[in-house]
C-alpha cells in the first residue's frame, strides 16, 4: 500500500442492532487531501465518520490511520493524532473559550507556555479576539462558537482533521466566511481534512475529493 | 425570656452537637453518596441492586430506624450517625447518577472524540457537568439531615432535639420552640450555605479553575466561617473530655422525674467531692438504652423502678415479680451485671388509673373495681406501650373486668392534653405525675395489687462505688427521703410551675441539708 494513503476503510461493514449502514465499504484517503462526503441523511456519513476516529468499531473489515490498524489499544493515540470539529462547536459549557481551545493540548499535558503561545498564534487566523479568550460558550455567536471548535480541533496540531457538518446551524454568510477560514487553514496546515455536509455545493467548494455515499 | 437566657450555656452545647453531627454526617454522605453515584452510573448491575436498596432505606421511618440499630451499635453517635448518612443516601446518589446520566451526548462524544482518557473524561466532563445536580442534591440533604438530627436525641446523641423532647416530656413550651425553630433557622442557614456554591456556578467554577475573584471570595469565606463554627462547636463540647479518668456520666430517661433526679445526683456528687459529673439526661427508650450503656462503662448511674428492672431488665413474669425481694434484686443485679442498688429513695411510681375528682366523687369511684362497674360510660385513653404490653392494659381487663366505651391510643405525653380536652375521660397516670395535680385527677386505688411496685432506686456501676467509696456514703443519705407526694410536688414544680429541674433539685437539697 502507498504510504501516501492516511486513511484506509478497508471492506468495512456497520450495523446499529439490525439495521446495516454501511456494507462491505472501501474508502482510501491521501495525506493532505481535503475529502468531502456526502449524501442523504441516513446515508452512513456520521458513521463513517465516527468509524474513523473509533467511536464505533466495525463489525466487519478493518480501518488503517497511517497504515496502523485501529483497535481498542491504540485507539487513543490515534485519536490524538486526529482533530474533531463538530456541529456548533459543541464547546463546554463550564470552560471559557481558552479552556476550550486548549482541551487537546490539556489531554496531552502540553505546557501552559506552549498552550498560550499556540493560542497566540491560532487567533488571528481564525479573525478571534483575544478578548473573547474569558468568556464562557453562551457568551458567543454561533460563528464565533464554530470557530473557537475549530481551533480546539487543530491546536493539537492533529494530522488528520475530522468535520461533522460543522457548519449546518450557521446562517448563510456566517458559513460562507468560515469555509473561506477552512479552506485557507487546509492550505497552510497541510493536513488531511475530511468533512461530512449534506450540501453538495459546500463540498465542491472546499473538497479536493468529493465522495457521495448512496 | 429570662429562663431561657440563663439556660444559654445549654443551648449552646446542643447547637454545637447539632452542628457537628449534621456536619459529620453530611460529609460522610457526600463521600459515600457521591461515590456510590458514580459507581451505579458506570455498572449497570450494580445500578439494578443498589439503587432499590437506597429507595428502600429511604422509607423506612426514621424513628424505627433509630431502634431498629441499637441493637447492633447500641446509642449515641455512632448509631445517629449510621442513620443520618442511610437517609441522606438517597437524594446523593440520585442526583450524582442523573446528573451524570444526563449529561449531553454531544460533549462525551467531543471529549471521546477529542482523545480523553476514560479518566480526563469523567473529570473534565462528566463531573463538572453533574455538579449542579450533585449540589442540588446536597441542598436537599443538608436540610433534610439537619431536621433529622433533631431525632438523633432519642437515642442520647444530643443536639437540638433535646430541648424539643425535654420540652415535651416536661410541658415546657418555650424549650419546645426554641427546639423547633433552633432547628429551622439552622437548616435555612445550611440550605444557604450549599445554596452559594450551586450559585451562579461558583464550585463549578472553582473546581474548573475559572472562577472570578469574587466568586473564589465567596466560596473562602463561607468555608472559613464555616470551619470556625466548626472549630468553636467542637472546643465547646470537646469530646475528648468525656474520657476523663475519674469523671462519672449520670443518665436519666426523658422525663420530669428522671430530670430532676438526675439533677439531684449530679448536685449532690459536684457540691461534696471534686469529681467531674457528666450529664447524660433525656435518654430516649428509657431503660431499654440506658442498661447496656451502664453494662458498657459509657454511663455510670440513674435513677431506675423495681418494677421495671424486675420485668423489663430481668424479664421476670409479673408473678414473680411481686415476689421478688428488694434485697434479691440487689443481690441479682450484683451478680450478673456487677450493678448495685443504693437503698430506696421513698416513692412509689406505679401505673394507676384515674378519672375527675369530680367524676369520681358523684360516682362514689374509690377503686380500680368501682370504676369496672362504670366503665362502659368511659373512654379510656393511654400510650401505645400500655396497650401492648403483657404487665399492662392486657392483664389489666383480665384481673378487673373493664368494659371501655373507646379506647385511644396516644403518645404519652398527650394523654393528659385528651383528658382536658375532653377526648378521653379515663386514663393511666403515674403516680408522681403533676399534672394529677393540676387536672384534678382522682387517682383510684388499685384494689386487687395489679399493678407491681415502681419504686426508685439508684443504680450504681460497682467499679465507680469501688473506685470512689465516698459516693455511696452520699448516695445513702437518699434512701427513703423522697415521698410519693413529695415527688408529685417536684413534677408539679417543673411541669406546671415551670422552674427547671436544676432549681428543683437545688431547693430539694438545701431542704434536705436543713433537716438533716
Amino acid at each position: 500500500m502507498s504510504s501516501n494513503i492516511m486513511i484506509d476503510i478497508d471492506h468495512v461493514s456497520f450495523a446499529y442492532d439490525s439495521e446495516e449502514v454501511l456494507h462491505d465499504y472501501s474508502l482510501e484517503i491521501e495525506s493532505g487531501s481535503f475529502v468531502c462526503i456526502t449524501g442523504e441523511s441516513g446515508c452512513g456519513k456520521s458513521t463513517l465518520l465516527r468509524l474513523m476516529n473509533g467511536l464505533l468499531i466495525p463489525q466487519k473489515g478493518e480501518i488503517r490511520i497511517c497504515d496502523k490498524i485501529l483497535h481498542a489499544d491504540n485507539l487513543l493515540t490515534i485519536r490524538r493524532m486526529m482533530g474533531y470539529i463538530l456541529q456548533d462547536g459543541s464547546l463546554f459549557p463550564h470552560l471559557t473559550v481558552y479552556q476550550n481551545m486548549t482541551f487537546c493540548m490539556n489531554l496531552q499535558h502540553a505546557s501552559e507556555k506552549a498552550c498560550q503561545q499556540r493560542i497566540d498564534e491560532l487567533l488571528p487566523l481564525l479573525n478571534l479576539s483575544p478578548d473573547l479568550l474569558h468568556k464562557f460558550p453562551d457568551e458567543l455567536s454561533g460563528g464565533q462558537r464554530q470557530r473557537v471548535g475549530i481551533i480546539r480541533g487543530i491546536a493539537h496540531r492533529p494530522k488528520i482533521v475530522l468535520m461533522d457538518e460543522p457548519f449546518s446551524s450557521l446562517d448563510p454568510e456566517t458559513r460562507e466566511s468560515l469555509q473561506d477560514l477552512v479552506k485557507d487553514i487546509h492550505q497552510k496546515m497541510k493536513t488531511t481534512f475530511v468533512m461530512i455536509t449534506h450540501s453538495l455545493s459546500e463540498a465542491e467548494k472546499l473538497g479536493t475529493t468529493i465522495v457521495r455515499i448512496q | 425570656m429570662i429562663e431561657l437566657w440563663n439556660r444559654r450555656d445549654y443551648f449552646y452545647m446542643l447547637f454545637s452537637e447539632h452542628l457537628l453531627i449534621s456536619f459529620v454526617a453530611l460529609l460522610l454522605v457526600s463521600i459515600i453518596g457521591i461515590g456510590i453515584g458514580i459507581w451505579v452510573f458506570y455498572s449497570k448491575k450494580a445500578r439494578t441492586i443498589v439503587l432499590p436498596t437506597v429507595n428502600f432505606l429511604y422509607t423506612i421511618p426514621s424513628i424505627a430506624m433509630f431502634g431498629l440499630l441499637i441493637p447492633l451499635v447500641g446509642i449515641g453517635l455512632r448509631n445517629a450517625l449510621i442513620v443520618l448518612v442511610l437517609y441522606g443516601l438517597l437524594p446523593m446518589v440520585r442526583n450524582t447518577f442523573t446528573g451524570m446520566k444526563e449529561v449531553p451526548l454531544q460533549f462525551v462524544e467531543a471529549a471521546k472524540g477529542l482523545g480523553a482518557t476514560r479518566v480526563q473524561l469523567f473529570r473534565k466532563v462528566y463531573f463538572p457537568l453533574a455538579l449542579p445536580s450533585i449540589l442540588s442534591g446536597l441542598r436537599i440533604t443538608t436540610v433534610m439531615i439537619v431536621a433529622l438530627a433533631g431525632l438523633a436525641a432519642l437515642i442520647g446523641a444530643g443536639g437540638l432535639g433535646q430541648a424539643i423532647f425535654r420540652g415535651l416530656n416536661t410541658m415546657n413550651t418555650s424549650l419546645i420552640v426554641v427546639g423547633s425553630l433552633g432547628i429551622s433557622l439552622f437548616a435555612i442557614v445550611g440550605d444557604k450555605f450549599v445554596g452559594t456554591l450551586e450559585h451562579k456556578n461558583n464550585l463549578l467554577h472553582l473546581i474548573t479553575s475559572n472562577a472570578t475573584r469574587r466568586q473564589k471570595r465567596v466560596i473562602i469565606s463561607n468555608v472559613t466561617v464555616l470551619c470556625l463554627l466548626l472549630l468553636t462547636a467542637f472546643l465547646y463540647i470537646n469530646p475528648l473530655k468525656m474520657h476523663d479518668n475519674g469523671a462519672i456520666t449520670i443518665a436519666s430517661k426523658p422525663t420530669s422525674e428522671q430530670f430532676i433526679m438526675g439533677e439531684i445526683l449530679a448536685q449532690t456528687i459536684e457540691n461534696n467531692t471534686d469529681i467531674k459529673v457528666y450529664r447524660k439526661f433525656g435518654i430516649g427508650g428509657g431503660t431499654t438504652n440506658i442498661q447496656p450503656a451502664l453494662l458498657a462503662g459509657k454511663l455510670d448511674m440513674y435513677v431506675e423502678y423495681t418494677g421495671t428492672a424486675l420485668m423489663n431488665v430481668l424479664k421476670y413474669s409479673a408473678l414473680k415479680t411481686s415476689r421478688t425481694t428488694f434485697q434479691e434484686l440487689q443481690d441479682t443485679y450484683l451478680d450478673k451485671f456487677k450493678l448495685h442498688w443504693v437503698g430506696l429513695m421513698g416513692f412509689n411510681n406505679t401505673y394507676s388509673l384515674a378519672i375527675s375528682k369530680k367524676d369520681a366523687k358523684e360516682k362514689n369511684i374509690r377503686s380500680f373495681s368501682d370504676l369496672a362497674r362504670y366503665s362502659d360510660q368511659y373512654d379510656f385513653g393511654a400510650e401505645f406501650d400500655f396497650f401492648e404490653r403483657q404487665d399492662a392494659y392486657k392483664g389489666l381487663i383480665k384481673t378487673y373486668p373493664f368494659h371501655f366505651a373507646n379506647l385511644h391510643e396516644m403518645d404519652i405525653n398527650l394523654r393528659y392534653q385528651a383528658f382536658e380536652d375532653g377526648q378521653i375521660n379515663a386514663l393511666d397516670v403515674f403516680t408522681t405525675d403533676a399534672q394529677i395535680e393540676a387536672l384534678q385527677l382522682a387517682v383510684l386505688e388499685d384494689d386487687k395489687a395489679y399493678f407491681p411496685r415502681y419504686e426508685a432506686g439508684i443504680v450504681v456501676r460497682q467499679e465507680v462505688l469501688e473506685a470512689h467509696p465516698e459516693i455511696e456514703t452520699l448516695l445513702n443519705c437518699f434512701t427513703g427521703a423522697i415521698s410519693t407526694d413529695k415527688m408529685k410536688r417536684m413534677n408539679y414544680e417543673v411541669e406546671v410551675l415551670k422552674k427547671t429541674p436544676k432549681e428543683v433539685a437545688a431547693d430539694f437539697l438545701k431542704e434536705l441539708k436543713t433537716k438533716g
